[in-house]
């Protein structure tokens, strides 16, 4: 029941929904009609736009179902791993064992968006002290309290030190609250002293030796504190056999994002690939089906790419984006102002790059955990975006201020200027809300204005 | 004895005076602040000692209070709104463990213990948009008035979803709401929301009841209705509710007299 | 002697005078937050309009610094742009060391280098502190700062020459003098209301909050800021000193500092409620900058674990301690506590 590429409300996923069906569409367990989720409050979900792909609807059934695979992985007597800050290196370890499951309660900043603020979970943030000068992430804390969202999990770990600020001081109120909390250090990323023994991370940025040594140290009380929670000892096979799965599905969305953001006309949309994007992360508490997901998309694409057809006009405004937004409906939003996704830097590029297979599996991590976008200097952050840019060549930026993050208000400045001074194309630094509907018009104007700003420069 | 208590306030000046042997209160006003704040308290003064026939001498003790309490030359001494504002509802209400009171240009949550003192407070006054100010800019761009914006905000049935911190980003949400043709009645109800959302989230996790709303926002329509949303408790607005802290000023002029018999001490 | 200018308290002073350097800790002034640069290089009458980057200073011996603007960006925090124009304003610093203690700072690090103004080194501060590894990271700074000091000018000293430097500035704890002039034992009998001020560092201009605190009938019996004993390195242990000079410097500053941004801050926690219980202070003062999420998400839980009356005083470039609403908070406070 094949139908060309588009973007849909989610009442007409409905209507296709009907035909696939009939058509005898086979769906995993967690399949079915998009629109059942708006049962569970996910009012969002009537706003947004989607690919009319079976690969997407998969995807969205996916993600929408992660809070009920990690109930039934503890009713089936796996221990829950709540893992923290660090994006995409402890579930690596964790996933290794056959008997762990592991989340990021911080994805709980998606929570007042999705369920457009009916949950109430930035009131509970507040109640504790932590305002709205806070990032969105502040909505874990409600979503421990409330108790609604996930399973409060056996174990917390959280990285700390070149990680932001806002983060570090959610995460200790809500060590605050009760729930203990194992911390492990990611120093600061320098550049190597001249005469400092250095090695290269993945995705090619040089740091001391000694820095990876004390990572892979801090990573390894961490693998003790889950082979204790585990009650068995991870051997280096096992930990091989997690990095080579977890490299997979690095690679998997490395080739969906090469195809998709170098396509002539966009094979898939901003907002499916976000959400396939950060699988990469947390694999939506479950490795091998995140597998399959991501592979189902990247047939897909493949299949619209030969037949030469995507979801946007072949002369969509390609646009390099930077920052994860809070509400998901920036991304459709850039897509009506007639731009399409060509790069996105979503602070987790770390978890995007393979993890180094010819290094012993904790050296590797380790590596991998320091590679972290965040540890690092913005100007080599910046220099990394620009890098993407030339690879995917996009033809402007838009730098997405997370609300009340700490590290935005100098952060985007430096990628800003460094994107200037050696890309020459138009950048644009905008703030999404968690609920941005207020603030569309605004973004609307600025998204046209960049676009129109593209196409003029292509004509000159 | 006669005291008075003037609230030199952000955008308005409230004074009260009052017998302190009866506690009953003798005369009360009001005007609109100005750059010559220390010539519009007393004028305003003036007015009501002519209203009231009272003599200036015959007023023992003034006291100040308000952001603009130490602009008020004749005043005896100066003391806090949190502090003013407490006394205040304490007299009028005695029970009362929690004051939210929202100004022109600022909020506050003052919790009270047993004893009617201030146990602690909170105050806004870098966020504009959880003030009454926020309220005036909304009614100019929804071409109404103060006074009916609370009738228009109960007409909605999805309020809007305001999201910025600052009045002016703010604005120009309700801008963007207008020209997506967002009713009025949603975008009254969703400001009123925003507002009372900001004052809960200073409250904390507990607020204590009976809780007493003051300050001039307390008598547009809707808003004691926005926060017992928000606050899931109930809400009474104080008698007067823009008085208060002139009356409190004033009991506290009466309180440092060597004689109150009615006041007690505090 | 050749500058090296500094504000956090992790950055040991020893260590920069026994490379024959003079550290300076810059305690920074307060200024307007719109048109700080303008308004700096206003002050010095040597406003340079010629460099789009930034603006310009001309410092006193004409070497052109240049201000980033980055730093009159909303959101920034105001103790650290207020360090970095007025380190950038000094006359020939050879260079400024920065840490890694707060996101701001580590960003402002960037900028400043990006800007090219003056040689820079970003120190790294462990936030943890459980392990052996990560003790021995600042150790491992240390050595990597004087790599940055010697190509400053600097010479690597021998243990010796630390050694001596050390026992010279034992008297002077960090080559400082605390901002607060607050005795902080021996007040049990004092008349007035005792209170505690926590938060983080201070500016120049913060002095006044004792006058003002007086003002209204009190008196700052403890200044836990990081300016001051939050911010303090221990003594140093002579036996260990002679021993193992730089192990010993390190530890006087890792074991000595109570730093809120610790993960997890327990320990902070424990030295303060010993301090707060031995000054027998009633109240506690939290002076914080405005966009320090660090000290600002410490509040509510200082309010439960002290159990005594917290002032949330959080402030901006505009508010100076004496403003309005600096005055109508700590005045109630006080009246509070009356």
């Amino acid at each position: 029941m094949t139908e060309a590429p588009r973007q849909l409300t989610l009442e007409e996923w409905d209507r296709r929904y009907e035909q696939l069906d009939q058509a005898g569409l086979i769906q995993p367990r967690y399949g079915g009609r998009l629109s059942r989720h708006l049962h569970d409050g996910d009012y969002r979900l009537a706003k947004l736009r989607y690919d009319n792909s079976p690969a997407a609807l998969r995807l969205w059934n996916f993600l929408l179902t992660e809070e009920d695979r990690l109930r039934e992985a503890r009713e089936c007597g796996k221990r829950v791993v709540g893992t923290m800050k660090d994006l995409g290196t402890v579930p690596v370890i964790a996933y290794s064992f056959s008997n762990l499951v592991a989340f990021y309660p911080d994805g709980a900043w998606w929570i007042p968006c999705v369920m457009e603020l009916s949950a109430g979970l930035l009131e509970i943030a507040d109640s504790l002290g932590i305002d709205e000068s806070f990032c969105p992430v502040r909505a874990m804390l409600g979503a421990f309290v409330t108790r609604c969202h996930f399973p409060v999990p056996d174990l917390l770990v959280c990285s700390a030190g070149a990680v932001c600020d806002d983060f570090s001081a959610i995460a200790q109120r809500l060590e605050d609250l009760g729930h203990r909390i194992l911390w492990w250090e990611v120093p600061h990323r320098p550049v190597p002293e001249p005469n400092e023994v250095s090695v290269l991370l993945p995705g090619g940025l040089p740091a001391p030796e000694r820095q990876v040594d004390l990572v892979k140290s801090e990573l390894l009380r961490v693998k003790e504190a889950l082979e204790a929670l585990a009650g068995t000892s991870l051997d280096e096979t096992a930990l091989h056999a997690g990095i080579k799965k977890a490299n997979e599905i690095r690679r998997c969305l490395a080739e969906l994002r090469r195809l998709v953001y170098t396509a002539q006309c966009c094979p898939m949309p901003a907002l499916e690939m976000l959400i396939a994007e950060m699988l990469a992360i947390h694999y939506c508490s479950d490795r091998d089906e995140c597998l399959r997901v991501l592979e189902a998309l990247l047939s897909e694409v493949r299949r619209r790419i030969a037949s030469g057809v995507g979801v946007l006009g072949a002369d969509a405004a390609r646009v390099f984006w930077v920052n994860p937004v809070a509400d998901l409906r920036a991304m459709n939003l850039l897509e009506a102002c007639g731009g399409r996704i060509c790069g996105t830097e979503y602070l987790f590029t770390h978890a995007l790059d393979a993890i180094p297979q010819d290094r012993p599996p904790m050296e590797a991590l380790a590596a991998t955990a320091l590679a972290d976008p965040m540890a690092g200097s913005s100007r080599q952050r910046a220099e990394r975006i620009c890098r993407d840019i030339g690879e995917f060549g996009a033809e402007a930026v838009v730098v997405s201020r997370i609300p009340g993050a700490s590290h935005c208000a100098l952060e985007g400045w430096t990628i800003q200027e460094v994107v200037r001074s050696k890309m020459d194309i138009p950048i644009l630094e905008i703030e999404v809300p968690p609920v941005a509907d207020a603030a569309g018009p605004g973004l609307r104007t600025r998204l046209e204005a960049l676009v129109e700003t593209v196409k003029r420069r292509r004509r000159t | 004895m006669i005291c008075a208590g003037i609230d030199a306030g952000s955008r308005t000046i409230k004074m009260v005076l009052l017998d302190s042997d009866s506690g009953k209160v003798l005369g009360r006003g009001l005007s609109d602040q100005g750059v010559e704040q220390s010539s519009l308290a007393q004028s305003l003064f003036e007015s009501i000692l002519n209203e009231t026939g009272i003599v200036r001498d015959e007023v023992r003790r003034v006291v100040a209070t308000g952001y603009g309490r130490n602009a008020v030359e004749f005043a005896d001494t100066t003391i806090t709104e949190i502090t003013c504002h407490a006394r205040g509802v304490r007299h009028l209400a005695p029970a009362t463990a929690t004051i939210v009171d929202i100004g022109g240009e600022d909020s506050k949550l003052i919790r009270l213990d047993g004893n009617g003192k201030v146990r602690d407070f909170a105050m806004n006054d870098r966020c504009a948009a959880g003030t009454g100010r926020f309220l005036e800019v909304v009614a100019e761009r929804l071409a109404t008035s103060l006074d009916d914006l609370g009738a228009m905000a109960a007409r909605s049935r999805t309020p809007a979803a305001i999201s910025s911190m600052c009045v002016v980003f703010a604005e120009t949400e309700i801008i963007g709401l207008l020209a997506a043709h967002t009713p009025r009645e949603d975008i009254a109800a969703g400001v009123q929301a925003a507002i009372a959302a900001r004052v809960a989230g200073m409250a904390g996790r507990k607020v204590t009841v009976p809780i007493v709303f003051t300050g001039g926002v307390a008598l547009v329509s809707g808003m004691k209705g926005a926060l017992e949303s928000v606050l899931e408790q109930p809400v009474e607005i104080a008698p007067d509710p823009q008085m208060t802290g002139a009356l409190g000023a004033a009991l506290l002029a009466a309180n440092s007299l060597d004689h109150s018999p009615f006041l007690g001490v505090d | 002697m050749t500058q090296v200018l500094y504000t956090s308290p992790y950055v040991p002073a020893e260590w920069i005078a026994a490379h024959g350097l003079e550290p300076v800790r810059v305690t920074p002034a307060r200024a307007p937050c719109v048109g700080r640069a303008s308004s700096l290089a206003c002050r010095a009458g040597t406003h340079d309009p010629s460099t789009d980057s930034g603006q310009a200073l001309r410092t006193p011996t004409g070497a052109l610094q240049t201000y980033p603007a980055a730093l009159d960006r909303q959101g920034v925090c105001p103790f650290v742009r207020n360090f970095v124009a007025d380190a950038l304003a000094r006359s020939g610093p050879a260079a400024l060391v920065m840490t890694t203690v707060c996101d701001q700072m580590r960003r402002a690090f960037d900028v400043v280098t990006g800007a090219g103004a003056v040689p820079a080194f970003l120190l790294n501060v462990p936030s943890t502190w459980q392990s052996v590894a990560v003790r021995r990271l600042y150790l491992d700074e240390l050595d990597r700062l004087s790599g940055f000091l010697v190509r400053a000018g600097g010479v690597r000293p021998s243990d010796g020459q630390l050694i001596d430097i050390m026992i010279a500035r034992e008297s002077e704890p960090h080559g400082l003098k605390p901002i607060l002039p607050v005795a902080t034992r021996g007040l049990r009998t004092h008349p007035t209301i005792l209170v505690a001020l926590v938060g983080g560092p201070l500016c120049q201009e913060d002095i006044a909050i004792l006058d003002l605190v007086a003002e209204f009938g009190g008196y700052v019996v403890l200044d836990a800021t990081e300016s001051g004993a939050a911010g303090t390195r221990r003594r140093f242990d002579r036996r260990r000193l002679r021993e193992e000079p730089l192990l010993e410097l390190a530890d006087a500053y890792l074991d000595g500092i109570h730093d809120v941004a610790r993960r997890p801050n327990d320990e902070f926690y424990a030295w303060l409620l010993r301090e707060l219980a031995a000054s027998d202070a009633r109240a506690v003062i939290v002076y914080r900058h405005l966009w320090c999420d660090l000290w600002h998400a410490e509040v509510e839980r200082l309010r439960e674990k002290s159990g005594l009356p917290v002032l949330d005083l959080d402030t901006g470039d505009g508010d100076a301690i004496g403003s309005g609403r600096t005055r109508t908070r700590l005045g109630a406070f006080m009246e509070m506590l009356t």
